[in-house]
């Protein structure tokens, strides 16, 4: 896979490794995660949808 | 750039799926717990995809596209070390998130007539009111700049007989659309379409990050496209691209990095947008744990639509072409010029224009409805009720509302028509949060400190009011008068020392002071909260 092969200019010392790699994973995890949100809040918005509209304590938006 | 009929297509009937949710959802609002915090039945899942959409604006898309231009990927480090200290603090501790919610407010100035005084609950309110929409100004105008650029539309276009600038065309539709969703149903509306624009934004700006890289080599590639497009990087910015602390004149620096993480902490429990999302929350660990999953999955969105700021940074450099500059476009305006301009030059194929189109869209409408209703709410419960004798019924609050929010489209589209940029996209909004950030001290002080008094808080506020605004319309004037010069410090410092002093005016008036204190321990109703069933 090309990824292994990443070229870095070496007057940059780790920064630029550190940094590519940083991007990488943040991103891996993002698209990740956004998949379990995506499924986790269909779940919740079946909840909402149930539940809106019912008794709710309304002390919580005294003011 | 052209637009296809598959385009419009995606456009029509995406714009329609959001409508239909709109329009069901109002069907269901019945009271205004339902209209302003979604009934408190936001979970965990929901409230994070309503989020990651609430998070991502099509002003935070032309922003981040700006900062990948100008700095690389150099935030990335800097951002390491701000969620060391932050995912613990907020995501595991709960410092602050979880004493606010437990405290049911749904505005930081209903917490400050509790912990301090009324007089300084309606002079909060009224100060964070006028930096909310102060920096809600640049949203529509930026937006619109960002599309134009993006589809090289002209600076005029030809209506009634006359040349209208373009940008108003399309501050108007960027306007209109969240008037329309913020009208059918508030908070829930708002939760719901968010998580949708959540998902849509993120698979839509993923492809389009993708394409970028892909076509900055010939034949297209994305893997040789991650190489040029890195090392073009690496050859145009050299260290100051990975390295935010380097010495060097556009390198981020260890102040900006101060800044922003004193920033965020303050903004966390000050910032009306943010706290209306915790208060729809079901209770004080769901605040906390959405914090922590969000910082520690969350960043790599950012990170997509900077690649798309870096690319254009590495295929075009960082000076200005000779054709742009022939526009009158000066140099601070065309860091934010250049990811959009490199989109039109090496165009969007079909079927990812019409996603885009979509999603610039309705990233507009979440984080434009997610703050107007904030904002408007704060407005009416904390800068007009206070001073109305009669109570008011639920229907009347919700109409209330919604007016306060029209008014505030026809503010927005005004600046827009007379915005000149004097800073980034991100200056402009990080400054304008710094008036907001003085009640964060005066709220963080109050949770925590039982010494916290109402003179201290009172110095506090105008402390980290009057310094900011003044940063704010001298920057203005200098822009408007075509001068190159600048303030010689950046508004990162005036943010950052403002918010020293401020904090340092609210402890010491505080010691000094005779008065008693209203403090209240939150911390056993925190534990009470997250006990409950």
């Amino acid at each position: 896979m090309p990824l292994a092969f990443i070229k870095f200019d070496e007057t940059l010392g780790i920064w630029s490794p550190l940094t590519f790699w940083v991007v990488i994973v943040s991103v891996i995890l993002t698209l990740g995660f956004t998949v379990v949100v995506f499924i986790g809040g269909i779940g919740d918005l079946k909840f909402l949808l149930r539940s809106l509209g019912s008794t709710t304590d309304e002390s919580d938006t005294e003011h | 750039m052209s637009i296809a009929p598959i385009d419009w297509f995606i456009l029509g009937v995406g714009f329609a799926f959001f409508l239909g949710w709109a329009i069901y959802l109002n069907s269901r609002t019945r009271n205004v717990a339902d209209y302003l915090v979604s009934g408190r039945k936001i979970r965990m899942w929901l409230g994070m995809g309503a989020g990651i959409g609430g998070e991502i604006g099509l002003i935070s898309i032309a922003a981040m596209a700006e900062q990948g231009y100008r700095n690389g990927f150099s935030f990335v480090v800097g951002n390491l070390f701000s969620l060391a200290i932050m995912m613990p603090l907020f995501g595991i501790f709960g410092f602050g998130i979880e004493r606010f919610r437990a405290t049911k407010c749904v505005s930081v100035p209903q917490y400050i007539e509790m912990r301090f005084s009324r007089n300084l609950r309606v002079l909060v309110g009224i100060v964070n009111c006028i930096a909310g929409v102060l920096q809600m100004c640049i949203f529509p105008i930026g937006g619109a700049i960002f599309v134009r650029r993006l589809l090289g539309l002209p600076d005029g276009t030809a209506m009634f007989g006359t040349t209208i600038p373009t940008d108003w065309i399309l501050m108007f539709i960027l306007l209109l659309c969240p008037l329309i969703f913020t009208t059918l149903g508030g908070y829930t509306t708002l939760m719901v379409t968010n998580f949708f624009q959540g998902i849509l934004v993120m698979g839509t700006m993923t492809w389009l990050c993708v394409h970028v890289f892909s076509q900055s080599v010939q034949p297209a590639s994305f893997s040789a496209g991650l190489q040029h497009v890195w090392s073009g990087m690496e050859e145009k910015l050299k260290m100051a691209g990975v390295n935010p602390f380097v010495s060097d004149p556009n390198a981020y620096g260890i102040q900006f990095f101060i800044f922003l993480n004193v920033m965020t902490i303050l903004l966390q429990f000050s910032y009306g947008p943010y706290l209306q999302q915790y208060a729809s929350m079901d209770k004080p660990r769901t605040v906390s744990r959405s914090y922590l999953l969000s910082a520690i999955f969350g960043f790599g969105r950012s990170l997509i639509i900077f690649g798309i700021g870096v690319a254009a940074l590495a295929a075009m450099g960082l000076t200005m072409p000779d054709a742009v500059a022939a526009k009158g476009v000066t140099a601070t305006e065309w860091a934010s010029y250049a990811a959009p301009y490199y989109l039109a030059q090496i165009g969007v194929p079909a079927v990812l224009m019409g996603l885009l189109l979509l999603s610039l869209l309705f990233a507009d409408v979440a984080v434009t409805d997610k703050y107007i209703l904030s904002w408007s709410t704060s407005i009416v419960n904390d800068c007009i009720y206070p001073f109305r004798k009669r109570e008011v019924t639920p229907v009347e609050h919700i109409r209330a509302i919604r007016i306060t929010i029209l008014v505030l489209c026809v503010i927005f589209f005004i600046f827009g028509m007379t915005y000149k940029p004097g800073m980034t996209i991100w200056s402009f909004m990080w400054l304008t949060a710094n008036l907001i950030g003085g009640s964060g001290i005066v709220v963080l002080l109050g949770m925590y400190w039982r010494g916290a008094k109402t003179v201290g808080a009172y110095a506090c506020v105008a402390i980290c009011v009057l310094v900011p605004i003044a940063d704010v319309i001298t920057r203005q004037v200098l822009a408007h008068s075509g001068s190159t010069k600048t303030l010689p410090w950046t508004p990162e410092q005036t943010g950052l020392y403002t918010y020293l002093a401020g904090a340092a005016a609210m402890i010491v008036l505080s010691l000094m002071s005779g008065e008693k204190s209203k403090y209240w321990d939150l911390g056993q109703t925190v534990r009470d909260m997250n006990n409950a069933a």
